[in-house]
């Protein structure tokens, strides 16, 4: 029951501060293109580009055989992006908000909350890019995108699960935040972005299963390029899988905040 | 119910440079004996005390004494190790000005980025953003990005979107150490109209005059311990007198460090009107400087300059004299400086002493002494000045009567 006043409370602070979170989503958003001629233009050019070079590297240089590989590698690697950089800039957000959190009270968990939602928006963004690439490749639309809302619910529960362990750590191991780059690559690498699961050999199938984000990719791959109905098991999993990451990452996260000024 | 409660508050922190900053340190640590462990350090040893509604409090004491620690722990910034902090009422904390200000966003727009930093409405911003700009003087600005503005004036900004919180409780850490003389005053008479609106003050600075002028009650915090707790003529006294007698002891190891080959003041003395040695001096009597200067230079070739400074930075006399007029020859003993009235407020001081060669802003050696003055004459002012009040009466002429037509 305590603990239930607890998280009621918690959610009450919480949305006093909405003010503070939008504010500070609406800087990071844009600050980015502050000073930049095109400004906003480039959250479009931006993954325009990537994909060109993509594009033209596994369908030029190392040839992938898959039709519209193009889309392919649109639905897997724009997710990726909101995730992978979420976790970047979630991982330094206490320390590089150090004066902040020194001298203001506010309740800290916005500013994990804060990364994995602007890059949230940068995702979102870059759709009418993804939208663009079907037309043009004449991918057949079909009402199995409707369920894209549905991912990108469960994938904002792992990241933010993710990001508050991350956060949380790297505030008193600097070294999270080094280690991080390498093995960001090495997941995405280990993850059906550029290749499809039918690459993977059988004998590291498992892999797909031990990595959260692998299902999640696949059925972006699946709603979006193949136009089919994702496993619903798989997605069962990673949604579980967040909830118990979300869980263990707020209550690391809780117990540790009101010493995160003291270290910074 | 008090505004808020401090209760056996302790706060522990480890040093800073030992703590594990790496993997690799902390795997070390692990193997390290027990005795090569980082000593803990209380930064605040069972501190009590309430501060009722209403009430205006500072809390003084020297740096690192555990002054920010304490308002750390009341703005909630981070928890006490042991005891209990309890707050009733909506806190707004002047810690840090223009925290979380972006350079590159217009004035206008970190208006309310700060102040949805500093919790309030978006409507709440809006209806004060008019007024936010007018007390920051900074209308003409408000469309240009912040990195573009002078240091002034983003405290000004930063300033004005803070006093607008409208708070119960005001807590303000040594926010008169910015800014410049006009704009001081301003923050000074705007936490004086919060006084009179019966909110809530902690007040914590170094310029005892503005807390002695502000403040009804006070604690004095030393090495993380409560030393006074009471009204703030009562603590400041205290204070004042510990000061005084740690600059005693001090005084001679410092004197006998770095003595200059080509001058220097040394031993520097104050004394009342009945002659006696004294660090408090009474305001409106006679007092004496003493002390003596070496150089290797003739006193025809040296000027000596005297300041008398308020200890936050008001100086109130000061006067550069060659040193021939003094004296003959320096070795033939102290040299003095008198005053026949010590017209100055209650207050803390330094008398600043300075030795140059003749004409020139170099100086061979500077000397700085402490003392506190007592006097009737407590606020903010420099001096009792002899002024009197009165009334010039005007014989009227008669009105002229307004005509009808």
């Amino acid at each position: 029951m305590a603990l239930l006043i607890k998280i009621k409370d918690k959610s009450l602070e919480l949305i006093r501060y909405r003010e503070m979170f939008m504010g500070l989503v609406n800087r990071e958003i844009r600050a980015r293109y502050k000073g930049s001629a095109l400004g906003f233009l480039w959250s479009l050019l931006n993954p325009l580009m990537m994909m060109g070079i993509y594009s033209l590297i596994f369908s030029v240089y190392m040839r992938i055989d898959m039709p519209n590989y193009a889309v392919f590698l649109f639905c897997g690697i724009l997710p990726w992006g909101w995730f992978s950089t979420a976790l970047t800039n979630a991982s330094a957000a206490i320390v590089a908000n150090s004066s902040l959190i020194k001298k203001i009270y506010f309740p800290l968990e916005v500013l994990p909350l804060v990364n994995v939602t602007t890059n949230l928006i940068n995702f979102l963004l870059s759709l009418p890019i993804l939208l663009l690439s079907m037309l043009v490749t004449q991918t057949p639309i079909t009402p199995f995108l409707l369920l894209l809302p549905v991912l990108v619910v469960i994938q904002f529960v792992l990241t933010l699960g993710f990001a508050l362990i991350l956060c949380t750590l790297n505030t008193f191991y600097r070294d999270v935040e080094q280690l991080l780059g390498p093995l960001i690559m090495a997941w995405f690498y280990m993850t059906p972005v550029i290749y499809p699961a039918a690459a993977v050999p059988e004998k590291l199938k498992f892999l797909l299963l031990v990595n959260p984000v692998a299902p999640l990719m696949l059925s972006y791959q699946d709603i979006i390029y193949h136009g089919r109905m994702p496993s619903l098991t798989m997605l069962a999993y990673c949604l579980v899988v967040g909830i118990v990451l979300f869980v263990v990452g707020y209550t690391l996260f809780y117990r540790k905040k009101f010493t995160f000024a003291e270290v910074v | 119910m008090p505004a808020i409660e401090i209760a056996n508050v302790w706060k522990q922190y480890q040093i800073q440079t030992q703590r594990p900053h790496t993997l690799k340190e902390m795997l070390l640590q692990r193997f390290r004996s027990p005795a090569s462990r980082p000593e803990p350090f209380w930064a605040l040893q069972d501190v009590s005390f309430d501060i009722e509604q209403g009430e205006t409090f500072a809390v003084i004491g020297d740096n690192g004494s555990g002054k920010s620690t304490l308002l750390k722990l009341i703005t909630g910034i981070t928890k006490p190790t042991r005891g209990h902090v309890g707050v009733n009422g909506r806190i707004s904390a002047l810690l840090e000005l223009g925290a979380g200000f972006h350079p590159d966003f217009t004035g206008r727009e970190n208006v309310f980025l700060n102040g949805a930093i500093l919790g309030l409405k978006r409507r709440e911003i809006e209806k004060y953003f008019d007024s936010i700009v007018a007390f920051s003087e900074l209308e003409p600005f408000i469309d240009a990005p912040v990195k573009t503005y002078s240091s002034g004036m983003y405290m000004r900004l930063a300033f004005s979107i803070a006093i607008h919180i409208d708070p119960d409780i005001l807590v303000v850490d040594e926010i008169l150490a910015v800014g410049d003389a006009a704009f001081q005053q301003k923050c000074m008479d705007q936490i004086h109209r919060f006084k009179h609106q019966g909110k809530t003050i902690v007040f914590v600075s170094h310029s005892l005059p503005a807390v002695r002028d502000l403040c009804q009650r006070a604690a004095w915090i030393n090495r993380g311990q409560l030393l006074a707790l009471g009204s703030t003529e009562a603590v400041l006294d205290h204070y004042t007198q510990q000061v005084a007698t740690s600059i005693e002891k001090n005084k001679q190891q410092v004197e006998a460090l770095l003595p200059d080959s080509r001058g220097a003041i040394r031993n520097i003395r104050a004394f009342g009107p009945q002659g006696g040695e004294q660090s408090i001096l009474s305001g409106g009597t006679g007092a004496r400087f003493e002390f003596q200067v070496e150089s290797a230079l003739p006193p025809d070739r040296l000027d000596i300059m005297a300041r008398l400074v308020r200890t936050d930075g008001v100086c109130c006399y000061d006067q550069r004299v060659p040193l021939a007029e003094i004296s003959d020859r320096l070795s033939d003993g102290p040299l003095s400086l008198q005053i026949p009235e010590l017209r100055l407020n209650a207050g803390t001081y330094y008398l600043q002493l300075s030795l140059s060669p003749a004409g020139d802003d170099a100086w061979l050696d500077e000397k700085f002494f402490n003392f506190a003055v007592e006097s009737p004459h407590r606020g903010p002012g420099v001096a009792p000045l002899e002024a009197s009040w009165s009334q010039r009466s005007v014989a009227h002429p008669p009105l002229p009567r307004q005509g009808t037509g």
